[in-house]
């Protein structure tokens, strides 16, 4: 589909300050930043050395070079500033702090991002009607933090969800995330050498270890091939999963999903709970299993 | 696409951006590149070239140039009512946007992330130099929602235009009123007629289409005039069931439990959100069983017959 003027001309206004303040900058990091090809950057390029103040002679016209694939703008006329953010920029940056502000411990911070995002809404009126809510930091998210930035293991006390018990894990946090408003980690299961995902209000208890966090382990690929039906009307799980999805395509009002999954006991919950929107084809012996359990709990209501 | 509209865009912006004053039809029409043809012509471009700046977020002034000719309009766009002056924000502002921005960076608000990042780069390169990657940094995942129905919603709750969108196989015109991410889920609360209402956005069923072709809504005398509608899907609910010892510890951490006999242990818990409710319960297959609200209890079983085949 052919590009607006207008998307050109947004994008014209924002390619000329961010030269200025990064002179000789690359047509392929151009590219690259605004997600454009190194042709459309040229054309971009080309247009707006065209364009400058009424006159329109050489001291009025925007004066840039491109030459030998790299970019400076010599005289920006009056595009020496970038534009504002706009409203969606503005509510992620707020949000943004939001959650910063829940992680935090510096109360002196903690200030300076009430002030900025006062002065960040300040011009949108939208930026006050919507709010971002998450669960309140975890008691270990520090411990954890402090184990993944100094590369170290931890010995945690974890109550799985997916087998529905109370484990001893020893493991090397590897990054830290928010989903579905929670606080997660990624981290190498030291025992099975395969990367686990915990969810960090389920810790019970947690040390930091002096063993330091191997960089040498691999990733097991002992895991189990799975194929299930998702109903469009739950297409949030083909996002909220989509990581485990190799391969996803849609077929009338389902999708069609196959990927890879080492937790067996994860997966047959995932199909009860999601029941009767995921409908799993294989493995075979697992689909057998959810119908055994889904028997079982029906006879407690007999 | 025309090179030469782009053209002669740029240059009304920076035309109107340079001036000092308000700028007439004419004068603009005489001294910017771009402008030919007949009067009229030359008009109907014009009124083209202001909408379409306008939908790009620039904001162009109109204001009368002698108070004793009100016919007599001009143009204007005043630097500060679109660009970041140079000290809105100090370096230690700049990090921590660059942080927050750096959050989203695998959710699929990242576009608009990135979008805020080059522009930080513009103003300071270094500040974005010095944190370029998100080493050790917490990042948000996913989002659970398709990024345009989220720029869509939060663009008419900022232009107060009413939208359109299907929802429980019904069509919609709603005035959105307020946004929240609850739990990783966005909801909508707005005005359908006269009644406040909460929706779920992951359960909207079409686009969400902003009227921009009606009038702002009113929104202080909506209000006024609003009542709040009873929304079941929100309102609050208490399940009872007995839970296996030991077992269901998603549910128990958030209830009230009380010894039962040898096997089991009752549970009190309020719940909101029957359907996230329900796959709860699901979850812990032959380890909970519900004794109320009898309707959630129906549901479930209901769910169970369909995995036997």
């Amino acid at each position: 589909m052919s590009e607006s003027a207008v998307d050109r001309v947004s994008r014209a206004l924002d390619l000329v300050p961010f030269i200025l303040e990064n002179p000789g900058i690359e047509i392929s990091a151009l590219a690259k930043k605004f997600k454009i090809n190194e042709k459309q950057v040229l054309a971009d390029l080309e247009l707006i050395f065209l364009c400058g103040l009424p006159g329109y002679t050489p001291y009025e016209l925007i004066d840039l070079t491109f030459e030998d694939g790299l970019v400076t703008v010599i005289d920006p006329q009056v595009l020496d500033k970038p534009r504002l953010f706009n409203e969606i920029e503005a509510v992620v940056l707020v949000l943004g702090l939001s959650i910063m502000k829940n992680v935090i411990n510096d109360s002196k911070r903690l200030e300076s991002i009430n002030n900025l995002q006062e002065k960040i809404a300040a011009k949108f009126s939208a930026i006050e009607n919507i709010s971002f809510t998450t669960s309140s930091k975890p008691k270990f998210y520090d411990l954890v933090s402090e184990a993944m930035s100094s590369r170290r293991s931890l010995n945690l006390t974890y109550s799985s969800i997916s087998r529905d018990e109370i484990t001893q894990r020893f493991v090397a946090p590897r990054s830290i995330y928010l989903a579905q408003g929670n606080f997660y980690f990624v981290a190498l299961d030291r025992k099975s050498n395969q990367e686990r995902h915990f969810r960090m209000d389920l810790i019970i208890d947690c040390e930091l270890s002096d063993d330091p966090g191997s960089e040498e382990q691999t990733i097991s690929e002992d895991a189990n091939l799975f194929d299930f039906r998702i109903n469009t009307r739950n297409k949030y799980l083909t996002e909220r999963y989509s990581e485990l999805f190799t391969d996803i395509s849609q077929q009338g009002n389902s999708y069609h999903a196959r990927g890879r999954m080492n937790n067996r006991e994860w997966l047959k919950r995932l199909v009860i709970s999601n029941a009767p929107d995921i409908e799993l084809f294989e493995p075979a012996d697992l689909k057998k299993e959810i119908e055994e359990r889904a028997l079982r709990t029906l006879a407690l209501y007999q | 696409m025309s090179s030469e509209k782009t053209e002669r865009l740029i240059n009304l912006t920076l035309g109107l951006l340079a001036s000092k004053r308000y700028l007439t039809k004419n004068e603009i029409f005489r001294t910017i590149a771009g402008y030919s043809g007949t009067p009229e012509s030359m008009e109907r471009m014009f009124e083209r070239d202001k909408d379409e700046l306008r939908s790009a977020g620039i904001i162009i002034e109109v204001g009368g140039l002698d108070p004793l000719f009100e016919d007599e309009q001009g143009y204007l766009i005043r630097s500060s009512q679109i660009q970041i002056q140079p000290n809105d924000f100090s370096k230690a502002e700049l990090i921590l946007m660059v942080l927050a921005a750096n959050y989203w960076s695998q959710s699929n608000l990242d576009d608009s992330a990135k979008n805020a990042l080059l522009k930080i780069a513009s103003i300071d390169s270094g500040v974005t130099e010095q944190i370029d990657s998100n080493n050790g940094q917490l990042l948000v995942q996913n989002f659970n929602h398709e990024s345009s129905q989220i720029r869509s919603l939060i663009s008419a709750i900022n232009s107060r235009r009413y939208i359109k969108f299907t929802y429980k196989s019904l069509y919609r015109m709603v005035a959105p009123i307020k946004l929240e991410n609850i739990q990783g889920f966005w909801y909508l609360s707005g005005l359908e007629d006269r009644w406040m209402k909460r929706f779920k956005v992951i359960r909207f069923e079409s686009s969400v289409i902003v009227l921009t072709d009606t009038e702002p809504f009113d929104k202080d005398q909506l209000m006024k005039d609003s009542t709040f509608a009873d929304n079941s899907e929100m309102s609050l609910q208490k399940l009872q069931a007995f839970i296996r010892i030991g077992k269901c510890n998603n549910l128990r951490k958030n209830g009230l439990v009380k010894p039962h006999d040898g096997e089991w242990e009752s549970l009190e818990l309020g719940f909101t959100d029957q359907e996230q409710m329900i796959r709860d319960l699901l979850w812990n297959g032959d380890d909970v069983q519900v004794i109320a609200p009898t309707t959630l209890k129906s549901e479930l079983l209901y769910r169970l017959q369909r995995l036997i085949k």
